[in-house]
């Protein structure tokens, strides 16, 4: 899958992500703990957005959120247009259905499904036969190696090589926004910098817009522009973006936020 | 494929032990039920002598002296649903000729007079023409029984003469002697009749082997005038009411006979029997639906994730409750479909080895009658909730916030409650188990006989026992978990890596070791309530054979020889205290011997009590069995109404209960009353001079062998005897219905052994998800260096702990269970059971339970040691 997106998802003229004043409580009436308190940001079309934050700074609640799989508090998320707070649950979910693909830190292969099978279940759940998108899926697994494990249970793949299925499994789609969590976390650096180089292809080639949460500099190194979830809210001073973003910039803002 | 097809095939594919034993779980249970159906049904239907279908004259009753309106009597009656005046006797039938004139062949043929109520309770069908109609100022009308109507080329519609026989008048024994009753009234009046139709050789018209008329009951009343005519009626029970209830109910006013062949399995002991059948087969049914239950349980927080993952790829959650639905499906149908077919199997082997729903007999080999009416509704109902148990639970966790499931956290944490999914199951399950399934169960395959207190309170017991092993682990942990953590706790002195290993295993998961304890728990309460009641019942069989038997020898097929020179000679060789000639007797309303009191009054009761023998010899009286006092709950001083030949229904006193005399084992009955030999003469005119069967109560000290060679060489100098002639030791009678019993019950034998494998069954599945759970740590500990035999001790030994606790449990609860059984099954089968005490057998339950989980951890020990520690440290 190499080729450029012809038609843009949703309106036009918005961007892939708009998020205002977004807030997220956890835990009972009376004893709520903030998770995010006034998330803004905005994330264009074909972009590499990376948001970094320690361990607990609410980073996978964000994509939670941004992902309509959770409610936030308060506060707007807007995805290439669409509104979610006024989604009825099913339509959240067909738009995810559409236009988001999800990468997740521990994979989550079903573990009955074969590589193939696993890349195809984003099909399948549109309504369409695997079997009828073949070459669609064959291609996916060239693209990303493991092509020789099409017909592996996961438990049979090594780590790099289920995230880069998880990963296939997020494009088959062709949804025009993907979300990653931590997807390098249970990897070791070589499958890491791989895993990372393939999302890099996949905004490059692909034009589609990558939204990676990590708390590693190496990784945030990759994206166009880091933003630092901290204390549950975005730091505006410390955002970076074009040339100067290395991981050595990105990790000298880190020093700078104490994290 | 579609999404539901690919991932629901693939779950079920690739986790073929799950499946499998999921399938199995489910099937087995089925099976146990529809083999319980089908062997039931057999059972009955071959004891049925004609094999009738809606043959419902279930009683023969005949109004005592001075009832005025029997009919009235009947209809107030609770339990008679419907019932016909019986008039019997003979007629001749003759064609005519072309002037309308009797003409032709005259046959003889037996005459029924039946109410129309005899076509509502299916006595009669038709095979052509129509029912007694009204005359109507016509020719009365006539049904013909197809041979003769055929014989003589009679069809509907055509006309014939009808007389009472001119021939000689009945004998009737009067007082001791057979007199002939010479009819009253004017001679045979030919009455001309319209063949209605022609009855089919079935029910009814079987009778006379078809040589048969029936007319309406006031046309047979005027042909037989001036006949002697006793009046009957034959009833049709409420099948809700045990017949003994409704004979209890009817012997004030009325003399019953038991149409035997028509209730088979209906009577006290028989009902209890199957119905003891019915609930085993729901309590495996139980055990197997409350294991597969229990597995999906365990599974639950892994397809929980599967779904949340499905849900952040965009899946609806219609499309989930499909792939749900199609797994839950595939199970239950694969698992209806194997139940049927084992169950099948299962009735046929169980046939063919002559175990039947009433114990042990060879009559049913060959035989195979399946009620699809209560087989098909049986596996829908275990299909169908073990569909429910599987969807429910799984729908309901999709319900689960995805966010914390895509995070392996379990989604009630956050709150300190456990999972909204794995609580739901729980009750879920409980609800199923215990009400919807016994509902199910019940309304398939009905308990039979009268719902009495008594057997009602038994079914809430199980039930409650059910619930409390069921619910217990499900629905308060935290206490359990407590118990599970002391208990488990001395594993660790055992030995210290295996036994920490399997003390923290049982620590972290007690509603799972909670939940496999309480299913071996349930087939070991079972086995002890079964060993229970068996070792009450040989107790009770050997307080009899102590009395009836032991101390006597039987002589058969003598050809009627004179007894009392017999019994004179042995008792001179001072071999013999009393002989007691058994010929003598009636089966109505059962069975009664007459015997010679002066003979009884030579040893055992009669001997005790003089008095007795003396009442017994001056009015007609009785002394019964306990069995025969228990089942008709006869007391002495109680009145039975014995309808004689001539003199009507004689009223006999109940003297006595005892089980000294009277009892033959050819056939063998143990409900039974012997009346003075004289009285049996007098009012039946039974020979009692001479006799075929002879019981022999033996000398103290004479050896049973050495009078039986004397007795031989009695009837040879004498001529007397035949080659026929044999004889039955006490030893022999006694070793066959001590054995009777455990030939009886081997149909529950089976049952359990089967549950006992579900139980295991449960043991496995819940072992086996744990080590697939632990494979993790287990790898981890086998790369620190354990071995993995210290692996394979821990698993047995918290494989052990839950036989241990199970059978432990079970045993106490079992033997809490007993006593109430017996209570119960005193009434329900109206047996006289004593309680029986600590019995050395119930060991054998825990020790069963024991060795059936151990054996249960061998499957996840094999699927351990494949486990490459590697791979187990990575994918877990």
């Amino acid at each position: 899958m190499t080729g450029q997106q012809t038609k843009p998802f949703g309106r036009a003229d918005a961007p892939a992500l708009l998020v205002r004043d977004l807030f997220k409580f956890h835990g009972p009436p009376g004893e709520e703990v903030g998770v995010l308190r006034g998330v803004s940001f905005q994330m264009e079309r074909g972009e590499f957005l990376c948001i970094m934050g320690p361990s607990g700074s609410g980073k996978s609640s964000l994509l939670h959120l941004l992902a309509g799989l959770d409610q936030p508090s308060a506060g707007h998320i807007e995805l290439f247009g669409s509104s979610l707070a006024e989604m009825a649950q099913r339509e959240r979910t067909l738009l995810r259905r559409q236009a988001v693909g999800y990468v997740f830190q521990f994979f989550n292969l079903l573990p009955n499904l074969t590589v193939e099978e696993n890349v195809g279940l984003p099909l399948a759940i549109r309504g369409q036969r695997p079997e009828h998108h073949q070459e669609r899926i064959a291609a996916l697994l060239t693209r990303f190696g493991i092509e020789d494990r099409a017909r592996a249970l996961p438990h049979q793949l090594s780590g790099g090589q289920m995230q880069r299925t998880s990963i296939a499994r997020a494009l088959v789609g062709e949804q025009p926004l993907l979300l990653a969590d931590e997807p390098t976390g249970n990897l070791s650096q070589a499958h890491g910098i791989e895993i990372l180089e393939t999302l890099r292809r996949v905004c490059d080639e692909d034009g589609r817009s990558v939204l990676l949460v990590t708390h590693n500099p190496r990784d945030a190194a990759y994206a166009d522009r880091v933003a630092f979830l901290v204390d549950g809210q975005l730091d505006p001073d410390h955002m970076l973006h074009g040339p100067g973003l290395t991981a050595q910039s990105v990790h000298e803002a880190l020093v700078a936020l104490h994290i | 494929m579609a999404l539901a097809e690919i991932v629901a095939w693939a779950s079920l594919r690739r986790r073929p032990a799950r499946t499998l034993f999921s399938i199995l779980g489910v099937a087995v249970g089925i099976a146990v039920v529809v083999s319980i159906a089908v062997v039931d049904r057999t059972t009955l239907q071959n004891a049925r002598p004609d094999r009738a279908q809606g043959w419902r004259a279930d009683l023969e009753v005949r109004p005592a002296p001075g009832v005025v309106d029997p009919a009235a009597e009947l209809a107030a009656i609770v339990g008679v649903e419907r019932f016909t005046e019986v008039l019997q006797g003979e007629a001749q039938l003759q064609g005519v000729d072309d002037g309308g004139q009797p003409a032709g062949e005259r046959a003889q043929a037996r005459l029924i007079g039946l109410e129309p109520a005899a076509f509502d309770m299916g006595l009669l069908r038709l095979r052509s023409g129509t029912a007694l109609g009204a005359a109507n100022g016509g020719a009365p009308e006539v049904l013909l029984g197809a041979p003769l109507a055929d014989r003589l080329g009679l069809d509907s519609g055509d006309a014939v003469w009808l007389a009472p026989p001119a021939r000689a008048a009945r004998v009737d024994c009067v007082e001791g002697a057979l007199v002939q009753q010479r009819p009253a009234g004017p001679g045979p009046t030919p009455t001309e009749f319209r063949v209605s139709g022609v009855l089919e050789a079935e029910g009814a018209g079987r009778i006379a082997s078809g040589e048969l008329l029936v007319v309406d009951v006031s046309a047979a009343r005027a042909l037989l005038a001036g006949q002697f005519q006793p009046s009957s009626f034959w009833l049709a029970r409420d099948e809700r009411v045990a017949p003994e209830k409704l004979q209890e109910r009817l012997v004030a006013n009325f003399a019953v006979d038991l149409r035997r062949g028509a209730i088979v399995g209906q009577q006290a002991d028989e009902v209890a029997f199957r119905n003891g059948v019915r609930l085993a087969g729901l309590l495996s049914l139980a055990l197997g639906l409350y294991v597969i239950f229990h597995t999906l349980s365990m599974s639950l927080v892994e397809r929980a994730r599967e779904m949340a993952t499905l849900q952040a790829l965009g899946a609806s959650r219609g499309q989930i409750a499909r792939i749900v639905f199609s797994e839950a499906l595939v199970i239950a149908a694969l698992a209806g479909a194997v139940g049927l077919g084992l169950g099948l199997l299962l009735a046929k082997a169980m046939l063919e080895a002559g175990i039947s729903s009433l114990g042990l007999t060879g009559d049913v080999r060959g035989q195979f009658d399946v009620p699809w009416d209560e087989v098909v509704p049986l596996v829908l109902a275990g299909v169908g909730i073990a569909l429910l148990g599987s969807v429910a639970p799984l729908l309901r966790a999709r319900e689960n916030e995805a966010v914390p499931l895509l995070r392996g956290e379990d989604p009630g944490a956050a709150s300190g409650k456990p999972g909204r999914g794995a609580r739901s199951f729980h009750v879920a399950t409980l609800l199923l188990v215990v009400a919807a399934l016994p509902m199910a169960f019940f309304l398939a395959l009905p308990l039979v006989g009268e719902a009495e207190r008594q057997l009602i309170g038994l079914v809430l017991l199980g039930l409650g026992v059910l619930a409390l092993l069921i619910g217990t682990p499900l629905l308060v942990p935290g206490p359990v978990a407590v118990l599970a953590r002391s208990l488990a706790d001395p594993l660790r002195r055992l030995s210290p890596f295996s036994g920490l290993l399997a003390a923290r295993s049982i620590s972290l998961s007690p509603t799972r070791v909670a939940a496999s304890a309480a299913a071996v728990a349930l087939v070991t309460a079972a086995f002890v309530g079964l060993r229970g009641m068996t070792s009450s019942l040989a107790l009770e069989n050997e307080n009899w054979v102590q009395e009836g038997v032991m101390g006597k020898l039987w002589v058969y097929q003598l050809g009627g020889v004179p007894w009392q020179p017999l019994a004179q000679e042995l008792r001179a060789q001072g071999l013999v205290q009393a002989v007691e000639p058994l010929d003598a007797r009636l089966s109505a309303p059962f069975r009664v011997v007459g015997l010679p009191v002066a003979e009884l009054a030579q040893a055992g009761l009669l001997a005790e009590r003089p008095d007795l023998a003396a009442r017994l010899s001056s009015a007609p009286s009785l002394v019964i069995s306990r069995r025969l006092a228990s089942q008709k709950n006869l007391r002495v001083g109680d009145q039975v109404a014995i309808a004689t030949p001539s003199s009507g229904v004689v009223p006999f006193e109940v003297l006595a209960i005892d089980d000294r005399h009277g009892y033959l084992n050819r056939p063998h009955e143990r409900a039974y009353a012997f009346a003075a030999s004289t009285h049996m003469a007098r009012l039946f005119c039974l020979e009692t001079e001479r006799s075929d069967t002879l019981a022999l109560v033996l000398a103290p000290g004479a050896d049973p062998l050495a009078v039986a060679e004397a007795t031989k060489t009695y009837l040879r100098e004498r001529g007397l005897g035949s080659d026929k002639t044999g004889f039955g030791l006490a030893s022999d009678i006694a070793t066959h219905e001590r054995n009777d019993i455990t030939r009886d019950f081997v149909v529950f034998d089976v049952i359990l052994l089967l549950a006992l494998l579900l139980a295991g069954t449960g043991v496995l599945n819940g072992l086996l998800l744990a080590a697939m759970e632990r494979a993790k740590e287990l790898g981890v500990l086998r790369a620190l260096g354990a071995d993995f035999g210290q692996i394979a001790r821990s698993v047995l030994l918290e494989s052990a702990f839950i036989g241990i606790v199970g059978g432990t449990l079970g045993l106490l609860l079992g033997l809490g269970l007993v006593p109430v059984v017996v209570s119960s099954l005193r009434v329900l089968s109206g047996l006289d059971l004593p309680q029986p005490g600590l019995q050395a057998i119930y060991l054998l339950g825990p020790a069963l339970a024991l060795g059936i989980s151990v054996l249960g951890g061998l499957y996840p020990l094999w699927r351990m040691g494949r486990t490459d520690p590697v791979r187990a440290v990575r994918t877990g």
